[in-house]
């Protein structure tokens, strides 16, 4: 019942108030429904762990089917320390692994070592100690140093009680030397550190948090505790809920939680929500400038309001390469729509090669195939279709992608594929990220229909603060923006501009006088006058 | 870990091959030969080189028949999904037919009918390639972020490839080619970029981290080679930078901002300077002559990059060397000359020199500028006689894409190269041989146990590929410990 009530509020937790982090989990990997996958995964140590969580992630896709997916495995887990410890204290356990979870580079594979340690255990508990001298390797090699849970269990505790038996050291011993040997042979191509503590686990390499021991340390001694009395039970269930607050309050950052929020609406393309969401609150980062930018373009939205939210300076429509699998998702997506592709490509290329754990990225292995399309590249992007066409939820898409190849009048004429196709440079030069601002306007100039091209070039200009710049072209807004009147941004900042940056309730003044004092602060006495530049 | 994954792929091999067993019966005559993948029709190998593996071109198969027949002796038949030899008997054949030649009949089973195409021809070269294997960096071909990437070897006689050094032992670093003296397994350098980067030397067993930036020299060093003697490292020190094309036809160029060219002393620890080579021109891509006395390399004037990046055009020149005293020759020869026109083009750029180690060639890239072939389509390899000062284009082994980055095996009668044929994105690697009248032979894909399915699904690119004649031994883990502890020997200047 308990286990119940567990997955219900699991469910509701991922459901309601953390979708955006199962599509994160999703995007940082690519499950392939393949034989060799599968070989590849369980060939290396902790592999059927990884294989297994790996699974189980590709149902984030759809975050309902995701969300349950986690209910069930704490359910499973709350299930396998029931049989281990009091059903109560078991929620211990449940809660810190929940907590554990806010930090979005715990793999699930994690989670499925120690359900199988623990459910290894409670099958395994009454057999003899010389079975172990085959179920130790074996269990090491599928689920990593996680499989000391079950070693130490079974050191400790006999017929339920602690019971220390000597014999079982020698277990222990067994499992020491079985686990030197591994790091020092197999595992060579690792850090020691890793080699130990296992390297699939965590997602960035040479980072051990603490919760990694503490929370296979807690379903090691927990058992200890025998609670005979009612009472003692409701304690156990009290911290669990103490330990649940603090896990929400202190486990999931707000404002990383936001930014993978407004990616998580991007990659749906929800513009209006993320426009929603900002209005209430904007995490001040270069990132959120960049989702909600997008968004407002994408909704013919840009002009009018791009400066009535927070702009972070002259990156705040497209930034320039981070090495991580996050920053630059909403630039990737700004130079796809843009049809910048070759950009695109580069950053979503870049972004897959920066998951931290080797694996690929769905997400941007669809977004890097659609480019190939676009380009015309037709046998590299069925290469990546059909790796697609292997995984569960992208191969109906890459099925139907595949049908296109070679065939540039169904490109062409393609909703997305063929605007981009419409939209993207005529010429070929080099791209300069300093000069982002000449490289929007090149492209609107090899398509005046490409209005979100020329909002990005009037944007910069205004970002930059190269008001000349934006005055001198101004009137093709009004020539090609298709707009009734000129948009109140573009109002506002010329206004701001004649008045000479002094224009009180301005959006544009109000972000020039922040960079101005930004820049102040930055350059130590280093006048940021020139900010507004005739 | 690899055995296992072979085992498995064995099991599946054996379902496929219980799943594909019938005789070929009223087969349909065909006047051409198969289209299949890799296309080894009428390629040449060496004798014990891993079995040539293909499957039908085309997917519209449901079964392939082959059988083998030596020229000289020695018969064997397959049949399944793709055709697969076996490893042993392989060999055996190969062996038996050196200098001969291998004739394929290929029967294909599509929709419930044989096929049988017009038998071709494998020729199986006179000349052996006794060395153990390739090495080559595996590396996504992206852009500014490495990723999962590798050092590995392979087995040329079978399909064993393992890691030398993988990304996941120095976390978050990137790392150049492995640059092994001659094919040496336990001489060679490599070069890990990064916050920790350094340049590891192992000689003997032994891993020495250098720091080969110093107050003299602008850069590290860069693209290595081994004099002969194993005393001496030519290197260039590069500032190297890439742009990205916004166009759809070509995606990077790869450029240097300032380059020189220097020697380090292995022994003394000492980089060795020679104003010749470190002029306010770009020198580059230095290599050593087979007898060790004399230093190739290119050498450009410089430009404004990137806006000039399609400017630079390198020419090919020479400089003596003294392997007594370490000291460089007064006078700097261009062989070739970056600016005289070739064939049809009023300039070209010459890169990336490798002598063969009997002395007799000097392989090198032309490309139509700069000094990074594998982004450049029209990349060729060329081929000049150190004798006559002869050059041609090596028309048998070129493509209409990028063919670079070669090397030769031990024998100096095999060579590597890579080359972005299949897709025009991800480098393979092709092995050609070459005769004693510089005659090379067409050249054939890298074996793979189930090449079309390995090819079609591989999402790394074969990088900076040379020839070792062991397996190379290498400690990962202490050089994850050196390499992570940051201490480095620092390099002098004589």
């Amino acid at each position: 019942m308990l286990s119940l009530l567990l997955a219900i509020c699991i469910f509701v937790f991922w459901y309601v108030f953390y979708p955006q982090a199962l599509s994160y989990q999703e995007q940082n990997q690519l499950f392939l429904w393949s034989c060799d996958y599968f070989v590849e995964d369980v060939s290396k140590i902790g592999g059927l762990a990884d294989y297994l969580g790996e699974f189980l992630v590709q149902f984030y896709y759809v975050e309902w089917l995701g969300a349950l997916v986690i209910a069930i495995v704490y359910a499973i887990f709350h299930r396998v320390l029931s049989g281990i410890m009091h059903t109560s204290l078991a929620l211990i356990p449940c809660v810190l692994l929940l907590w554990y979870m806010g930090d979005e580079n715990v793999l699930m594979s994690f989670v499925v070592a120690i359900i199988i340690a623990a459910a290894s255990y409670l099958l395994l508990r009454k057999t003899s100690i010389w079975l172990d001298i085959i179920v130790l390797p074996i269990l090491y090699w599928l689920i990593g140093p996680i499989v000391w849970i079950y070693a130490l269990l079974r050191l400790l505790y006999h017929d339920g009680k602690l019971k220390v038996n000597i014999r079982y050291m020698a277990l222990v011993a067994y499992m020491a030397v079985m686990h030197i040997i591994a790091v020092v042979v197999l595992l060579n191509q690792w850090p020691m550190l890793s080699a130990l503590f296992g390297t699939n686990y965590y997602r960035v390499p040479l980072e051990y948090p603490a919760m990694q021991f503490v929370i296979p340390a807690i379903v090691v001694l927990l058992p200890i505790v025998r609670i005979e009395k009612k009472w003692f039970s409701l304690v156990a269930l009290l911290i669990a809920c103490v330990l649940g607050f603090c896990a929400d309050h202190y486990g999931y950052e707000k404002d990383k939680y936001e930014l993978i929020y407004q990616d998580y609406l991007i990659r749906n393309g929800r513009w209006n929500d993320v426009i929603k969401r900002a209005e209430k609150y904007q995490v001040p980062v270069n990132f959120s400038s960049e989702s909600v930018n997008l968004s407002l373009a994408m909704t013919g939205q840009l002009a009018a309001r791009m400066f009535t939210f927070y702009q972070s300076g002259e990156d705040a429509l497209i930034m320039p390469r981070m090495r991580d699998n996050t920053s630059n998702l909403p630039s990737m997506e700004a130079f796809y729509q843009l049809g910048m592709v070759n950009e695109a490509m580069r950053y979503a290329f870049d972004i897959q090669e920066s998951i931290l754990n080797g694996k690929k990225s769905g997400r941007m292995m669809k977004r890097i195939a659609e480019c190939c399309i676009i380009n015309g590249r037709y046998v590299t992007a069925e290469k990546y279709l059909n790796l697609l066409s292997q995984s569960l939820f992208y191969k109906e898409w890459a099925e139907k992608a595949k049908t296109y190849l070679g065939h540039e009048e169904w490109i062409d004429t393609h909703d997305q594929w063929g605007r981009i196709r419409r939209m993207r440079y005529k010429d070929d030069f080099l791209y300069s990220y300093p000069e982002k601002h000449k490289m929007f306007y090149i492209l609107f100039n090899g398509n005046t229909d490409n209005k979100m091209a020329l909002e990005y070039f009037l944007g910069q200009t205004l970002l930059n603060g190269d008001t000349k710049l934006f005055k001198e072209y101004l009137p093709l807004a009004e020539r090609y923006g298709g707009y009734s009147a000129v948009p109140y941004g573009y109002q506002d900042a010329w206004q701001c501009i004649e008045a000479h940056g002094n224009l009180p309730g301005s959006s544009y003044a109000n972000y020039v006088n922040r960079m101005m004092k930004t820049s102040k602060s930055n350059t130590d006495g280093v006048s940021g006058a020139s900010m507004i530049n005739h | 870990m690899n055995k296992i994954y072979n085992i498995l792929g064995c099991l599946s091999l054996f379902v496929c091959l219980v799943a594909c067993t019938k005789q070929v019966t009223d087969p349909q005559m065909q006047i051409t030969k198969p289209s299949i993948f890799p296309d080894y029709v009428g390629v040449t190998i060496p004798a014990d080189i891993a079995p040539m593996n293909f499957s039908m071109a085309g997917d519209e198969f449901e079964c392939i028949d082959v059988v083998v027949s030596g020229s000289i002796k020695g018969e064997m038949h397959v049949q399944g999904d793709y055709a697969d030899f076996d490893i042993d008997e392989w060999h055996e054949l190969t062996r038996d037919n050196k200098g001969g030649k291998l004739t394929f009949t290929v029967s294909a089973l599509k929709d419930g009918a044989w096929l049988q195409y017009k038998p071709f021809d494998m020729m199986v070269s006179p000349y052996s390639l006794d060395d153990y294997g390739l090495t080559y960096r595996l590396i996504a071909p992206g852009y500014e972020v490495g990723g999962d990437i590798g050092i590995y070897q392979r087995d040329l006689h079978t399909f064993d490839e393992s890691k030398i050094l993988h990304e996941s032992a120095v976390p978050g670093q990137c790392m150049n080619c492995h640059t092994a003296n001659r094919g040496s397994a336990d001489e060679f350098l490599i070069h890990v970029r990064g916050t920790k980067g350094g340049t590891v030397v192992q000689q003997n067993g032994e891993q020495t981290w250098l720091n080969t930036k110093t107050d003299s020299t602008k850069a590290n060093m860069g693209y290595s080679y081994w004099h002969p003697s194993g005393r001496y490292i030519a290197s260039s020190i590069n500032s190297i930078h890439q742009s990205f094309f916004v166009g759809k036809d070509r995606r990077i160029e790869v450029f240097d901002t300032m380059s020189d060219v220097l020697v380090y002393d292995v022994r003394t620890n000492q980089l060795l300077l020679n104003p010749l080579l470190q002029t306010s021109d770009w020198e580059t891509y230095p290599v050593f002559s087979a007898d060790g006395k004399t230093l190739y390399y290119c050498t450009s004037k410089p430009y404004n990059v990137p806006a000039e990046y399609d400017k630079p055009r390198y020419s090919l020149c020479k400089i003596s060397f003294d392997p007594e005293k370490g000291t460089y020759g007064d006078r700097v020869d261009t062989l070739l000359k970056s600016y005289e026109p070739l064939g049809d083009r009023d300039s070209v750029s010459y890169t990336y020199p490798r002598p063969s180690y009997d002395g007799k060639w000097l392989m090198y890239g032309v490309t139509d500028f700069g000094n990074f072939p594998v982004n450049h389509k029209e990349a060729d390899l060329w081929l000049m006689d150190l004798k006559t000062g002869a050059t041609r284009s090596l028309t048998e082994v070129n493509s209409d894409d990028v063919d670079s980055f070669h090397n030769w095996s031990t024998n100096s009668h095999w060579f590597v190269f890579s080359t972005r044929r299949s897709d025009g994105m991800y480098t393979t690697l092709m092995l050609s041989s070459l005769d004693d009248n510089g005659k090379a032979t067409k050249p054939f894909l890298l074996p793979q146990r189930n090449p079309k399915k390995f090819y079609h699904e591989c999402l790394w690119s074969y990088n900076c590929p040379d020839f070792t004649k062991d397996k190379v031994k290498f400690d990962a883990r202490k050089a994850s410990e050196k390499c992570l502890d940051g201490e480095r020997k620092q390099v002098t200047i004589r």
